[in-house]
Formats: C-alpha cells, sequence, structure tokens
C-alpha cells in the first residue's frame, strides 16, 4: 500500500543511489584489475631469478631431493643392454658398477656397440655442455677438419678443451645459452675432449673423440 | 555502464602486462657482462672466503654429529662450514661491480656467477695494494705441501686475493656459487653433499642482487 504514494522526488533519490553504488562498485573493481595488471608487469619485469637460468629448482616446490633416487639420464632400454659394453670398453677408467654384480670376464679391448657412439659423419660436431656433462659423451668423426658446434645448455659457463695426437686446443670460455664454433683438424686416433673449468672434468664432464675413416654410415 | 567499464579495465591490465614484458625483453640480455661501460658508477667490495668448524660434544663430552641427512655420524664428527661474507650484495642496475674476493681459509676455491659468463676463470690476482699481479689460469698450487698441487682454471688459493669485475645489466638475484664446495644437482638445486652422498661442506654460496 505504501509504495503507491511513494513521491516522484524520493524515487529519483533511490535511482541516483542505485547509481551511486553500481558506480562505486565499478571504480573498485577497475581499481582492482588495474592493481592486478600492474602486479603482472612488474613481475614480468623482474622475475625472482635470472631467466637464462631455466626453470625452478626441485626443492623449490618443497620436495627433497633424494641422493641416487633421481638418475641423471633416464636409462633407456638399449642403453641398459649395452651398459656392459661401455664398462669393457672404459678398461682404464673405473666405473662405479652395481655393489653386487662382479664383471666375470676380464676387462678386454673389444670393440664398443655401434650404437654406443654417436656418429658425425659430415665433420661437424654437434655437443651440449650441461652441468657435469657433455651430450653426447662417445663420438666418433672422420679425419680431417672437423667443426665443433658448441651449445652451452647449462647454468655456468663452460669451455672446450681437445686433446690427443698432435692437438691440444683450448676454446673461450662461454656463457649459457651460447653457440661457439671450433675448428680443429684431427687426424686418426683417441682424443680426450674436456671442460678444462674448475673441477668440471672431474665431476664428469668429459667426452672420448674417436677420429676413424671407417664409420658406419660410410 | 558497467561493461563499458570493466572492458576498459580488462584493456588496461592487458596493455600493462604487454607493456611490463616487452620493457622487461627490451633490457640488455646476458644479465651480467663481464665488461663495464666506461661512465657506470663503479663500486668496489672486499668479499671473504671463509670457513668455520666446529666439533660438537654430547653430556659425556663425546663427539656427536649428524650428517645432513639426519643420521648420527660417529667418526670425523667435526663440522665445517665454508661461506662467503658478505653473502649478499645489493647493487643498482648499471653499476660497474668490483668484488675484491680474499681467501681467508680453506685451500682452494672458485667463483662463477649462475646464468651468466662471469667467473673467476681467467680473472686477476691482485696484491694488497690493487696491482694486479697474475691471472687464474691453470697453474702450480702457489701453497707448498698442500692438495692439490695444480689448481685449475679458475681456482685460487689461500691468501690470493682475486678480483672480479662485471657490470650489472639486469635487475633480478644471482647466485654466485664456489663450484669446489658445491654440488650442482641436474635442476640446478645447490647441496652439500655429492652424487654419492660424500660432504663437501657446502653448499658456498652467495647471492647478488641487483636493483631495478
Amino acid at each position: 500500500m505504501a509504495d503507491a504514494f511513494v513521491t516522484q522526488g524520493e524515487r529519483e533519490t533511490a535511482q541516483l543511489k542505485r547509481a551511486a553504488v553500481s558506480a562505486s562498485a565499478a571504480a573498485v573493481l577497475l581499481l582492482t584489475l588495474a592493481l592486478m595488471g600492474w602486479m603482472l608487469a612488474r613481475v614480468a619485469e623482474h622475475p625472482g631469478v635470472p631467466r637464462e637460468a631455466g626453470e625452478l629448482p626441485s626443492w623449490f616446490t618443497g620436495a627433497m631431493p633424494v641422493p641416487g633416487a633421481r638418475q641423471r639420464f633416464p636409462a633407456s632400454a638399449e642403453a641398459a643392454g649395452e651398459a656392459a659394453a661401455a664398462h669393457r670398453h672404459e678398461a682404464g677408467t673405473t666405473i662405479a658398477s652395481e655393489p653386487g654384480a662382479v664383471v666375470a670376464q676380464p676387462p678386454a679391448k673389444a670393440t664398443p656397440a655401434e650404437g654406443n657412439y654417436t656418429d658425425f659423419a659430415s665433420g661437424q660436431v654437434e655437443i651440449a655442455l650441461k652441468e657435469y656433462v657433455f651430450v653426447p659423451n662417445r663420438i666418433r668423426t672422420r679425419p680431417g677438419t672437423v667443426t665443433f658446434v658448441l651449445r652451452n645448455e647449462g647454468r655456468f659457463a663452460h669451455d672446450f678443451h681437445v686433446e690427443g695426437p698432435g692437438v691440444d686446443i683450448h676454446a673461450e670460455k662461454f656463457s649459457p645459452g651460447r653457440t661457439i664454433r671450433v675448428q680443429v683438424t684431427v687426424q686418426e686416433g683417441e682424443y680426450k675432449v674436456s671442460c678444462p673449468l674448475s673441477n668440471h672434468d672431474e665431476r664428469g664432464m668429459h667426452a672420448t673423440l674417436i677420429v676413424t675413416s671407417r664409420l658406419a654410415g660410410g | 555502464m558497467f561493461k563499458q567499464t570493466l572492458l576498459v579495465a580488462v584493456i588496461g591490465a592487458a596493455l600493462a602486462a604487454v607493456y611490463g614484458t616487452a620493457s622487461a625483453q627490451n633490457a640488455p640480455k646476458g644479465g651480467l657482462s663481464a665488461k663495464c661501460a666506461s661512465g657506470a658508477p663503479v663500486r668496489d667490495y672486499l668479499v671473504t672466503v671463509g670457513e668455520w668448524d666446529t666439533v660438537p660434544k654430547d653430556r659425556n663430552k663425546k663427539p656427536a654429529a649428524y650428517t645432513d641427512r639426519g643420521m648420527a655420524r660417529a667418526a670425523n664428527s667435526k663440522l665445517e662450514r665454508y661461506a662467503f661474507d658478505p653473502s649478499v650484495i645489493i647493487v643498482k642496475r648499471g653499476d660497474c661491480v668490483n668484488l675484491q674476493i680474499h681467501d681467508l681459509k680453506g685451500d682452494h676455491h672458485n667463483v662463477t656467477i649462475e646464468g651468466t659468463e662471469v667467473g673467476t676463470e681467467g680473472a686477476a690476482i691482485i696484491d694488497d695494494a690493487g696491482k694486479v699481479v697474475g691471472k687464474l689460469v691453470a697453474r702450480a698450487n702457489p701453497n707448498p705441501y698442500e692438495d692439490p698441487a695444480k689448481l685449475k682454471a679458475g681456482e685460487f688459493a689461500r691468501g690470493e686475493q682475486v678480483l672480479l669485475k662485471f657490470q650489472a645489466n639486469q635487475p633480478g638475484t644471482y647466485r654466485m656459487i664456489c663450484e669446489v664446495h658445491t654440488f650442482v644437482g641436474p635442476k640446478g638445486e645447490l647441496r652439500g653433499y655429492d652424487d654419492k652422498g660424500k660432504p663437501m661442506q657446502g653448499p658456498m654460496v652467495a647471492y647478488i642482487t641487483v636493483l631495478p
């Protein structure tokens, strides 16, 4: 009954009030969104870690690193099958094998399995350098002038050193994310490739380069 | 009216985000560069590389310590720790930073900054007056009767001072680590013990924060 006697003025006031409420709500929303946009921009501009460093480490998520449980390389089935051959080939160096498994046969200078080595027949050898490993680390190529294309995919600066018959070449240190090219003239034989920086070599940053004119491909 | 306001706000936020990302990408790449531009303000820091150790005892005065995985350690219960001091260095973008690193304790160290080319390989060895007396390349250990007999590129021995120079080009926090006393896992986690569980008295890390 009362509604019927609402005056024109009261009706206008109510409309005005409604408009004011919606306007203030819109203003708050606008402010929030603008603030979020500004924060997003700040975060995009200044992330907490260097952008070159890649993804966050595992401990950042709270997962404890379990030593030994994680392997550096997911061992594929064929790699597991050829592990024994690899052990036999590297008779000079000690490789930590499984504690129970005693190798019965004497370490013979057997030719390694074909799939064990990565062949670069074109004379261009592409190697990725990561934290304390060369990928691939068993390389075969042909004699002559060889161009090494070295990608630093790690988190720290690395270097390159080839040593072998008639060759002892150091590259310049290069930073993560960069690629350098090194030309080396090699002859037939076995070369040692390593990172001469600090203790990188003893942590596993080395590779074997075999130069032979009888590659699997040709 | 409400829809229009919302639209404007969303467009504004998107523009702000795009601007932020673009300006971040326009910033000079490489984070820290090994060479300083002329005219950049120079900041000098003296950083010592030190060590403390202790043999914790139980109530019977017997040495008792725990490994970093919580297991009791009977033999060799000396606890060691290597650290940079100061371990947090805050500089402004564009500053030319001179870190004068003094190896106070420990036999040898190496310093590298993650994600950059900045490291002690080939850096200058200086004397107390700041005069360059050598270069950090592979060489014999200057401390006789000490292991190892030969130092590799970038390693410096106790008593030596090294000048590490770089320009801070990009804001962020960079980890400066000693690789001799830190194990870096495949995901970049820093540990004080290596793959085989052998302790290496670390992790030895300092943080360099570059303000925008």
